[in-house]
């Protein structure tokens, strides 16, 4: 059970309230986006309205580093700590993989980084928490 | 680094949310530190000191 300081609460519902909207305006942008490329394929708007859901992402990052900023010194350590073994493991496996690429392994599309590092990032947070776990 | 945080917090008869609320910190953080897993930083030993009236060098010590 955590018990988490009303400062803490303040924290995550701030997060909340500014994260779900930017992933909401996300869904819609991107279905937007693919339904005009997919009815105005020939238009020289293309590459705009292609990447125009990264924009609400960008506020999604936003969100999340504020977030960070108001957590408190032993959260920044350990996202710290995650985020550092998260690149190193990331870049790794990708540089690696780049060899097997060339030997005729499939190409992979790098669209999945982003949800790659996520997941990864998602995975060693579990274990560096662990490690402060001063139960 | 060891530490008499719990021993001056049993003494005030505080819990580690209240200490944490206190310092402005979460609780996991006050738990790690009273267990050696974590070492603050200057600011919030600091504040420690300050909120139980000791040096730091009396709460902390290699």
């Amino acid at each position: 059970m955590v018990n988490l300081t009303e400062k803490e609460k303040k924290s995550g519902r701030q997060y909340r309230n500014e994260f779900l909207p930017a992933m909401v305006a996300y869904v819609a942008v991107l279905f937007a986006a693919k339904a005009l490329l997919k009815y105005y394929p020939d238009t020289i708007w293309d590459v705009p309205i292609a990447i125009s859901p990264s924009i609400p992402i960008i506020f999604g990052l936003f969100a999340m580093t504020r977030f960070i900023g108001r957590m408190d010194e032993l959260m920044k350590k350990i996202f710290t700590e995650t985020a550092a073994i998260t690149l190193m493991l990331v870049t790794m496996v990708a540089f690696s993989y780049g060899f097997l690429e060339n030997q005729g392994y499939p190409h992979l599309d790098l669209i999945w980084s982003f949800p790659i590092v996520c997941f990864v990032f998602g995975a060693v947070f579990f274990f560096v928490r662990r490690r402060y776990n001063g139960e | 680094m060891e530490n008499n945080l719990r021993v001056l917090r049993a003494e005030r008869k505080m819990s580690q949310a209240e200490l944490a609320e206190a310092l402005g910190v979460s609780r996991q953080t006050i738990n790690t530190i009273e267990n050696g897993k974590y070492d603050p930083s200057l600011p919030l030993a600091f504040g420690m000191a300050g909120l139980f009236g000791k040096k730091i060098e009396e709460i902390f010590f290699p």
